[in-house]
Parts: C-alpha cells; sequence; structure tokens
C-alpha cells in the first residue's frame, strides 16, 4: 500500500528527560511489525530521538545516538558567567540568558550527533520540534533551519541550560508550554498517534529554596500535562494512543547506565498497546 | 411539584491583587442573582468566604488592604540574602517570609468562621506539595483554608491541614472551574486572570516568576479549552484585563480594580441574565 493510501501516523514524544529514550523500546516494536511513521513530534529530551527517528535512524543507531549525544558529563561543566549573575547580578549585570550548565558540551554532542549542516529539510519524514517563547510563554514549533540547534534548544531545561535567540525570538524547554505536543500532530493531519510521555517526578524532602523551586516546576508541569491532554483527548479526531513507560522516580539527566532499564520498560508499554495499534490500522485502512 | 431552580456557581481564579477585581464581579451579580456555590483558589481563596458569608463591598475592599500590603513581606529581603549565601536552613515547610502579619490579615477575612457556618457552600482549592495535587477544602476553619491556598511557593510557608502539606491552589487549578462542575453547577461564573510577563530581568526571583508565569498562563488556557469543549454547564469566564502590569501590592489601585472587574462583569450580564431567563 502507498504513503497515500494509509492513515497516517505520528510518534509524539514528550518531555522526560533521559526517560525519553524510553522510545527506542517502542521503535523495536515498531520496527518488528513494519510500522512507518509518517511524521515526528519532540519536546524537551523527547526531541534528540525524535529528530534522530525523523532522519529515519534504526533502534541500533537510536542506542548509538543516545551514547553521541547524551553523555554523563553534560552537567559536568558550570557556567562560570551565568553563576557570577546570579550572586552578583548588579556588578555582572544579571540578564534573560541565565543557565549554571555551561551548554557547551550538550551543544557540542548535539551538533556532533546530527551533523552541524543538517537542516529539517534533511529528515525522511516531517519533524516538529516544540519549543517555548521566554518572554511570551507561547509554544512555538520549530520545523526548519537546522535541526541540530533546534533540539538544543527543545531541551534547554530553564535555569539549568540558557535560552537561545532563534529569529529574534529568545527561545527554550518546550515543556514549558507543551509537554506533550499531541496538538501539533492532529493539526499536521495525523489519523493515528502515539505518545510517548512521561510525568514528572516530585521529590518527598526539599532541602534549599532551589528544590522548592524545582518542586514546584514539576508540579506546574504534570498540572499542565494532564490538562492539554485531557483537551486533546476529548477534542481530536485522531486516535490517540498514549505510552506512559513505568519508570522509578529519581532517573537524573546524567543516570545514562540506566538507559538499558528505560528502553526495556519503553518495549514492554510498547508490547500493551501494539495490539490495539495493530488493530487501528486494519480500521483505519478500510 | 415547582422546578428546581439552575445551581449557580462563582469561581475566583488566582492572581494576586488582581483578585479584588472579583468584588466589582459580585457588586454586579448580587443584584441579579443568588449563587449556590463558590469556589477560590489562591488569591480567589481571599474573596470567596467574603462573599460567601455576605460581607460588605467595603468591608471586602478594606480587608484587600490589609491582605496585599507590603508588610506581608515581613522579613523577605533577609532572608533572600541568607539563602542566596547559603546560610539560611530550608526545608519543605519554609518559606522567606515571616508569615505573621498576613495571619494576623487573614483573620480579617475568615473572622474565625468555620466552614459549616457559612450559608452559601464554599470550596477552597490548594496545592499538596509533596504529591502534587489539587486539594478541596470544605471543613475545618476557613481562615486555615485560606492561608493554605494563599502560600505562594518560596514565598510563604506551606499550612499543614490533617497532615498534608499544602502550597498556593494556582500550582495545580489556577481557575478550578472542575470544582464547580463535580460539584453540580448548571451555571458557572469563572473569574479569572493571566499573568503578566516581565520585560527586564535583574534577578533570579525575576526568571523565577517568569517560568511560573508562563506555566500557569500554559495551565489556564488548556482549563478554557478544556471546559469550553468539554463542560455540560454553561460557563461564562470573565477575564479582567489591566492596562498595566500591577505589581503584588499596589494597594492604591484596588478601587481601579474592582472598577475593571464591575465593567468586565457588566459587558457579560446580558448572555448571563438571558441564559438565567431560558433555564428558569
Amino acid at each position: 500500500m502507498s504513503r497515500e493510501d494509509r492513515p497516517k501516523v505520528a510518534l509524539v514524544i514528550g518531555s522526560g528527560g533521559l526517560k525519553c529514550a524510553a522510545v527506542i523500546g517502542l521503535m523495536q516494536v515498531l520496527e518488528r511489525e513494519n510500522i512507518e511513521l509518517d511524521m515526528v513530534v519532540g519536546c524537551s529530551g523527547g526531541s534528540i530521538f525524535g529528530a534522530a527517528i525523523a532522519l529515519g535512524y534504526t533502534p541500533d543507531q537510536l542506542i548509538e545516538t543516545r551514547k553521541k549525544a547524551w553523555t554523563d558529563d553534560i552537567t559536568k561543566k558550570l557556567s562560570l558567567a551565568s553563576i557570577l549573575k546570579i550572586v552578583f547580578p548588579r556588578i555582572f549585570g544579571f540578564d534573560d540568558h541565565i543557565g549554571i550548565i555551561d551548554d557547551s558540551i550538550m551543544a557540542g554532542n548535539i551538533e556532533n550527533t546530527f551533523g552541524r549542516k543538517t537542516m529539517f529539510s534533511d529528515t525522511l519524514i516531517p519533524f516538529y520540534c516544540v519549543t517555548t517563547d521566554f518572554h511570551t510563554g507561547e509554544a512555538v514549533v520549530l520545523s526548519e533551519g537546522p535541526l541540530a540547534r533546534a533540539v538544543r534548544i527543545s531541551s534547554g531545561i530553564p535555569l539549568v541550560f540558557r535560552p537561545i535567540e532563534w529569529n529574534g525570538r529568545l527561545l527554550f524547554d518546550g515543556g514549558l508550554s507543551n509537554p506533550l505536543p499531541v496538538d501539533i500532530a492532529i493539526q499536521q493531519g495525523a489519523d493515528i498517534i502515539i505518545a510517548v510521555g512521561f510525568e514528572t517526578p516530585l521529590t518527598p524532602t526539599i532541602s534549599s529554596p532551589g528544590q522548592f523551586a524545582m518542586q514546584m516546576f514539576n508540579i506546574l508541569q504534570n498540572q499542565l500535562l494532564y490538562k492539554r491532554y485531557a483537551f486533546f483527548n476529548a477534542a481530536h479526531h485522531s486516535e490517540i494512543i498514549p505510552i506512559i513507560p513505568d519508570l522509578p522516580k529519581g532517573i537524573k539527566i546524567n543516570d545514562v547506565s540506566k538507559v538499558p532499564f528505560i528502553i526495556a520498560q519503553g518495549k514492554a508499554e510498547a508490547e500493551k498497546h501494539i495490539g490495539y495499534l495493530k488493530k487501528m490500522l486494519a480500521i483505519r485502512r478500510e | 411539584m415547582a422546578a428546581s431552580r439552575r445551581r449557580i456557581a462563582l469561581v475566583i481564579g488566582s492572581g494576586g491583587i488582581k483578585c479584588a477585581a472579583s468584588i466589582g464581579m459580585w457588586k454586579v451579580l448580587r443584584e441579579e442573582l443568588s449563587v449556590d456555590l463558590i469556589v477560590g483558589s489562591s488569591g480567589g481563596s481571599v474573596y470567596a468566604p467574603a462573599i460567601a458569608r455576605g460581607a460588605s463591598i467595603d468591608y471586602m475592599a478594606e480587608a484587600s488592604r490589609e491582605v496585599w500590603t507590603m508588610d506581608v513581606m515581613q522579613g523577605y529581603v533577609a532572608n533572600l540574602k541568607a539563602a542566596r549565601g547559603g546560610s539560611l536552613k530550608f526545608n519543605e515547610r519554609s518559606g522567606l517570609v515571616d508569615d505573621s502579619v498576613l495571619n494576623k490579615a487573614l483573620e480579617k477575612v475568615a473572622l474565625d468562621l468555620s466552614f459549616s457556618d457559612i450559608r452559601i457552600p464554599l470550596k477552597i482549592i490548594a496545592t499538596d506539595m509533596l504529591s502534587g495535587e489539587k486539594v478541596i477544602l470544605s471543613k475545618g476553619k476557613v481562615q486555615d483554608a485560606v492561608r493554605a491556598s494563599l502560600a505562594i511557593p518560596l514565598i510563604f510557608p506551606p499550612w499543614e491541614i490533617d497532615g498534608r502539606l499544602l502550597i498556593d491552589g494556582g500550582v495545580s487549578d489556577p481557575l478550578p472551574i472542575d470544582v464547580a462542575i463535580q460539584e453540580g453547577a448548571d451555571i458557572i461564573i469563572a473569574m479569572g486572570f493571566t499573568l503578566s510577563y516581565r520585560t527586564r530581568f535583574r534577578s533570579m526571583t525575576a526568571v523565577q516568576e517568569q517560568l511560573n508565569s508562563i506555566y500557569i498562563n500554559n495551565i489556564l488556557n488548556s482549563t478554557y479549552a478544556f471546559y469550553n469543549l468539554a463542560h455540560h454547564a454553561e460557563i461564562f469566564p470573565i477575564l479582567p484585563e489591566f492596562d498595566e502590569p500591577l505589581s503584588m501590592f499596589d494597594v492604591d489601585k484596588i478601587p481601579a480594580i474592582i472598577e475593571k472587574g464591575e465593567e468586565a462583569t457588566r459587558e457579560h450580564l446580558p448572555h448571563i441574565k438571558k441564559l438565567l431567563t431560558a433555564l428558569d
């Protein structure tokens, strides 16, 4: 059956840090079942895997992508400039480009993985990368221009990695406006949407104002996730299949030794839904 | 048997001092209808009990001045400095402010009343800070509920009720229309407020405020979108717009804020009345 005749299948990978690697497990199942995707939407940590999938990487290549792009040292180097601005805001001129981690390791990894010159137009299927405008709070979807830069922006956890200019707008983490962007897939005409989403875990004890603030932001992001998801489930015309892998609390963005476990959990969750997905595909084909 | 009257709910969302606009809303609505349920979250929790117990417009305006005064920020500057320097001990029960002034001001709002003393059913929304869940408060002392609902993270210490550590209702449900629907309201008049964005960032606090506003405004937008589409009741969202950004403690602007609330409500009034007539 030609691509035009069959239902359009979208993969949406939500914000979830390193947990987004669970999508590799899903891709192993989709490959085995010969299910092709027509578009990919990625947000925050999900944008790294989303870009790779849109470029046509196989599950094995995705594992390599993770190793190359997401090393355990991405948070190792502090941004001295940002820290001075935070501690001495007046002397060093505090501004809106704050990020306490120097993003050069992360940005370099992403460029090395995808290539500095790779553009959105080089992907085999359309890829939409969700970010947030720091000044207006709106979700901004990137779908053309340099791919690695877009992925870096979408993964820009606030206060940790600095926001970045893109066509005159200051953009950062897509999770602040649209942590599981199923609406983008709906707008782009998807018939069936596989949505891989993650709740942000909360901490039971707090020992600093910074942790207190993180707890608040994590609660807000979860509430935003529930409210948006409820809306799109009620509003859409396509079928949304949620894949929410069962993962324990406390997976940090540099816990790379846990990746094989994360992938296995993603695969296990995908296996639970694959029967339904195949049924949907069959119905939609008639 | 006479047809039962439709149940009307008022919902007042989070918005700090802007929530004083609900005084203006009530000024207009009290002439037109009687209310069967009032729900308040965060700043809205200051006004919900006052409306429910029938406080006068003047009293509500006066109480507003005391709640939103700069004095409630007692200790903030010193504690913030200590926090930056790392010498402040901070845990899940902490805030940067000594809350005694706020607690005193809330006595005026709540008058030592219990929920059971108030004739019109009242629900106050807070957030469980360890589980992140929305918590609906409807029994015990009203002041405890309002204090919990107002516990702006990092500023006011969380408030413990029945063993749960509670913070600002705006973090889980900035415009709790869902609570009014669950309670069986047929008509819901919901006053909500978007948070303003900053243009200049001079400190970490400013960036944190911005992140908070981005999240809450996106949650608000999703809330409207969802209930506009999915609800079974009639919902009138009243969103007063303010020409200039208001700081948290612009008490001198309270009369203007009340007026904005009145104006915004009058715009909706013909539609609300039409629906009331149609349903009666």
